[in-house]
């Protein structure tokens, strides 16, 4: 290391934020402001200057390519890993009835004025596929066999988009028993086990209007 | 200074791209997957292999990202980056793999990071300077070894690893500091002076 007394002390603000910075001055990543700041400093400081060689040395070791890889094979295992996902939980293909709508340029008005009507019927046409879990919530597979079912009634604000509404249920890990009704409502079935917490996140979601449960509360 | 500088309506142009591939992922398009695949096979494989020890397959970490990426597409927001999505992702699996074989990762011994006072390592060449630095990067913990290779080899800004680690940026740059005393400790000071 240099050590001249032409080094700023590690307690300068100006060296400290720079030395901080560096990595990410070799890799081209800064700001403007952040860039030129560090050149600035760089004039005056042999510290700086010594770490900035290393760090570039580092950057040109790492930045390296590794050589050959074998990709065809690999991504037919990934092939192979969906194909037993989508048996598992069903098939994404079925999405595919969608695509228009997903593809559609406009992300959009087109989009966010869709009638709840629609955006309830493509939740229940997709909620099914999705196998994401919440890990405040038992999964549907282990909700299958091993929790009984509790249903409830969710009636959804006017502005709530087919995502939005495709979320809260994922997030839920309900299932849509049947519905809509004409008046919006959706009746869903999530583990009786998560029953209370269900009904604490319903009651915070900004997009859910209401909900009815149709027994008593179970107590956990 | 390096020129890294992106064009930048190239950049949003792939950007865009990507999360096009996304969206037709989320609606089952398998060629859409592997389109996406491609396009990060090389660096995932890269990043998992350096968080991962070489025990680990990171390929098969790679894979279980991918399926990640290929369930959840339906939940990606439109006005995140598709990268630090996927990278994500790609962090948490290694995490988790970590975990699972938390036995098998050994750091290793004093005795295979080369002297600093070898006379003939101070001649250090980038061939055997990335022969150390695979050993030394297994010294340092996976969230440094991430902001390593994050920084270095996927080129992404502090603010976009703060993202992908999901951690403040000031984070970042504590364990960028961490990361780089450790080097300079394990592969000698002087490597920076050939
Ligand atoms: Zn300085």
């Amino acid at each position: 290391m240099n050590d001249g007394p032409q080094i700023f002390h590690i307690a300068d603000t100006a060296h400290r934020n720079a030395f901080e910075l560096l990595p990410w001055y070799v890799n081209g990543t800064l700001s403007a402001a952040e860039t030129a700041s560090v050149a600035e400093h760089l004039k005056v400081c042999l510290r700086c200057q010594h770490e900035l060689a290393q760090l570039s040395i580092l950057n040109d070791v790492i930045g390296a390519d590794d050589g050959a890889l074998t990709l065809e094979p690999t991504m037919m295992r990934a092939h192979g890993l969906i194909d037993a996902y989508e048996r598992d939980h069903g098939s994404n293909q079925r999405w595919g009835i969608f695509r228009s709508l997903w593809r559609r340029p406009t992300r959009t008005s087109a989009v966010l004025a869709m009638s709840l009507a629609s955006v309830v019927v493509v939740a229940l046409l997709l909620l099914k596929f999705d196998g994401s879990s919440n890990a405040d919530f038992t999964t549907l597979a282990n909700a299958t066999s091993k929790s009984p079912a509790y249903e409830l009634t969710i009636i959804f604000e006017a502005q709530a988009t087919h995502e939005s509404v495709r979320e809260l249920l994922i997030d839920i890990q309900a299932e849509i028993v049947h519905g809509p009704s004409d008046e919006g409502g959706l009746v869903v079935a999530v583990p009786r086990s998560d029953a209370d917490k269900v009904i604490a996140f319903l009651a915070d979601s900004p997009i859910v209007s209401s909900f009815a449960v149709p027994e008593r509360i179970p107590s956990r | 200074m390096p020129d890294n500088a992106r064009n930048s309506g190239e950049l949003q142009a792939l950007i865009d791209d990507e999360k096009f591939l996304v969206r037709c992922i989320a609606g089952g398009d398998r060629a859409a997957f592997e389109k996406l695949y491609r396009l990060y096979y090389r660096r995932l494989v890269r990043f998992l292999s350096r968080m991962l020890s070489r025990s680990h397959d990171a390929e098969e970490v790679l894979n279980e990202t991918m399926l990640v990426v290929w369930s959840k597409s339906g939940k990606f927001k439109a006005t995140g980056k598709v990268s630090t999505w996927i990278f994500g992702i790609a962090y948490r699996q290694a995490l988790r793999s970590l975990r699972r074989s938390r036995g098998i990762f050994e750091p290793i011994t004093d005795d295979t990071v080369v002297s600093e006072s070898d006379a003939t390592e101070r001649a250090v060449t980038h061939i055997n300077l990335s022969n150390r630095l695979e050993q030394v990067m297994l010294r340092l913990s996976p969230e440094q070894r991430a902001v390593i290779e994050l920084t270095y080899f996927c080129d992404y800004s502090y603010s976009e690893i703060s993202e992908i680690l999901d951690c403040p940026t000031g984070t970042v740059k504590t364990r960028m500091l961490h990361a780089r005393r450790k080097l300079q400790r394990y592969l000698g000071s002087d490597w920076g002076q050939h």
